[in-house]
Formats: C-alpha cells, structure tokens, sequence
C-alpha cells in the first residue's frame, strides 16, 4: 500500500463508520468519484475492517457474556477511612459540621494554653536568664572582669599601667545585662588573681579597634568616676 | 433505582461496602470488557478470564478510584493490563512446550476450541489469520479496533476513555487498518 497524498485522505475512516456529518459525507462521496487515491484507499481499509467485522460476528457475538463473581466477603475490604470519606461524599453538611467542630476545639485549646502561659512567664524568664548569658561576654570575664565591685566602677587597679583593654572594655550593651547576676562572680574571681600573678596579655587585645568604641566611652566613665 | 445512577456514582456507592452498586457496574461493562478482552486476546476463555479479573481487580481497587478519569476509562485501563499479563503468561508457557524459533505472539492466537462445525477449512483459516493479524499489532493500535470493531463505540467515546485527542484515535485506526491490509495481504500465500 502507498501513502495516501490527497489532503482528504483522513475523512476515508469516518466517513467509512459513518461518523461524518451528512454534509461532509456528501462532500466526500464527491470527493471519492474524482480521487483514484482515495477510492483505492477506501476500498484497502474496508477490507480490513470487514475482516474484524466477520471475525467478531462469527465468533464473538455467539458469545455468552461471562458470569463475572465478584467475592465480595473476601476481596474489596474498604478501610475506615474510606468508608468516612464515603459517608461524606454526598452532602455538605456532614463535612461543615465536622469542621466547625474542630474549630471549636481549637479556640477553645487556644484560651486554656495561653491563660497558663500567662501565669508562668515571669517566673521562667527569671529561671532562664543565667543560661541565656551571651558566650562573648562569659569569655571576656575569665580574662579581665574580676569583682562585684570593678564591675561598678569600672576601675581596675591590678592592671598593668600601660595595658590598654581595661576591664571596661567588654562592657558593652551585653555585659550591662549580666552585670547585676551574682551566680557569675564567684567564677570571675580565680582567673583574675592568676591575671594578676602573670601578666599575660588579655585576650580582649585581640579585638579589631573599630569594634573599640566603647572604650573611649569606659574612659569616660573612670574619668568621671576618679573626678568624683 | 441504581439504574438510573451514573457509573461514578455507582463507584461511591461500592466503597461504602454496597456490593449491589458494583454489580449494576458489572451489569453495565461486562459485555464491552468481554468484548475487548476477546478482540485483544483472540481467544474466548482467556477472554473470559481477563474480564473476570478485570472487574476483580476493579473491586479491589475501588478505594484507589479518584474521579478524575472516567469510570470507563479505568476500567479499560485495568483490562487493558489483565490482557497484556494473560499474554505475557501464555507466551511464557507456550515457550516452555513449543520451539522458540517461530513468533511468539502468533502462538496466542489459536483458533478457539468451540468453533462451530458447519465453517468451512477456508474460513477457519481466514479467521486464524485475523486474529493472528490483530494479535500482531501494537498495542495501542489494537487497542482502538478492539474498541471500535467489538465494543462498538463512537471516535469520540473512544478519545474520552482513552484521554486522548479525537484526531488521534482517526489517525490510530487508519494506521491500524493500513497495517491489518497489508498483513493480510500477505499471510494468505503463507498458507497456501
């Protein structure tokens, strides 16, 4: 068999299972009287078809259809979800009354868990707050930051003369906040009296200059504090 | 009353456990599936096994039907696939009886045992011929003439089961007659 070159080669099939519309069948019908092609085409593809045709009419129609058994007590077992998804497949008014239950629940849950929450937060802050101590800060006491009462004035007098970081250097915003914890003093005191005995170099020298601003302002306030 | 109800419908009603609903679907499709089953398979008992486990598989797997394809659609889908293991299963066992050294396809296709005695030799061989001539063509291509030629269904009820675009499915069974001709063409001298 050749290809088909007529443009009107794709109405042969419907037009051979009567699927076309009575005016374009007519059209082809025409169309067919004129093309060689076609009409060639035409008479190949309904050879085959009738070939189907007289096989499923002989053997196929005679046919009973089979006596299908579905065992339903041991196959199609429907799980309860299914079951649920089911029972709410055919109104509305099942699944909003489900909804708006849950709603319910959720604003109520809500009011219980935030009134509880309310009389317990300031005593958590309190319990927290020790832990919360920024890391900075704690490395910054072990070197410099001795006692209670540095830490008020900002004076350090066992400090070498010419050593530049003072005490007052690493307090910043952060060290502010831990200042008046007194868990954290007992702790300062043993590294400042190993400072003392060895005049290492804190390790708050190694702070970049621009990050120093708030020793100038440190100066300040021992200026402040030695006028007074 | 189920009668009145629409394939989908039915499918719901199944899944809540009402076995009546799938049997008004059983009622409705076992012809169509039937007559697929025997139009791919060419043989009336696996047909009739494939269809049986068409609606089996069906049952079993209504919990997994979405609605978004047609109920027909699925059920074609799952014959489609019961017919290709039945094939797949036959040729295995025809291979361990037979030689491997003529086609495999072919084997499937046997004339069916209840063939009626009054049929003469020449169209016993003329039916053999056909169905091995259908067994033989892809897939998807037989698919569309079985669908066609035995479940007797309009282009546009084939493109909606399929899902596929109407021009296709002309396109398909024009290729598919195209291929069947000249097959048949052929296989006569072979014969002879």
């Amino acid at each position: 068999m050749k290809d088909v070159n007529c443009k009107n080669s794709n109405e042969i099939v419907p037009y051979m299972y009567g699927e076309l519309a009575t005016s374009a069948a007519t059209e082809f019908e025409t169309h067919l009287l004129e093309c060689q092609a076609c009409t060639d085409e035409f008479a190949a593809l309904s050879a085959a078809r009738y070939e189907v045709y007289d096989w499923k009419k002989l053997e196929f129609d005679p046919l009973a259809s089979p006596a299908i058994r579905i065992p339903v007590g041991e196959v199609g077992e429907v799980s309860w979800i299914e079951k649920l998804r089911a029972s709410f497949a055919g109104s509305w008014v099942m699944p909003a009354a489900a909804f708006a239950g849950l709603a319910l629940i959720a604003v109520l849950l809500a009011i219980v868990v935030s009134s509880r929450n309310t009389g317990s937060d300031v005593v958590q802050r309190n319990a927290n707050a020790p832990v919360n101590m920024p890391a900075n800060t704690r490395k910054a006491d072990q070197g410099a930051v001795a006692t209670p009462t540095e830490t008020e004035t900002g004076v350090d007098t066992s400090a070498p003369a010419h050593s530049v970081p003072k005490p007052a250097v690493v307090r910043d915003s952060s060290r502010r906040d831990v200042r008046p914890q007194p868990a954290i003093a007992p702790r300062r005191t043993t590294p400042r009296s190993t400072t003392a005995q060895t005049p290492t170099v804190p390790r708050l020298n190694e702070f970049a200059e621009e990050k120093d601003d708030s020793l100038r302002l440190a100066e300040l306030f021992e200026d402040i504090d030695t006028s007074e | 009353m189920l009668t009145n109800l629409t394939d989908e419908r039915l499918v719901e009603l199944s899944v809540s456990s009402d076995s009546e609903a799938f049997g008004e679907i059983v009622r409705r499709w076992e012809r169509k599936i039937f007559a697929l089953c025997f139009g791919m398979l060419g043989r009336e008992d696996e047909a009739r096994d494939a269809a049986q486990e068409t609606f089996i598989a069906a049952y079993r797997n209504l919990s997994n039907f979405r609605g978004e394809a047609k109920v027909s659609s699925w059920l074609h889908r799952i014959a489609v696939n019961q017919c290709l293991t039945v094939k797949r299963r036959a040729k295995t066992r025809s291979e361990e009886f037979f030689d491997d050294e003529s086609g495999g396809d072919e084997k499937v296709f046997v004339a069916p045992a209840n063939r009626s005695p009054a049929r003469t030799t020449e169209q016993i061989e003329r039916l053999t011929l056909v169905r091995q001539a259908v067994g033989s063509l892809p897939t998807d291509l037989r698919q569309v003439v079985v669908m066609k030629e035995f479940e007797e269904m309009t282009f546009q009820e084939i493109s909606d089961t399929l899902e596929l675009p109407l021009s296709t499915v002309k396109s398909r069974l024009y290729t598919a007659l195209r291929q069947l001709r000249m097959k048949l063409e052929r296989l006569p001298m072979e014969i002879s």
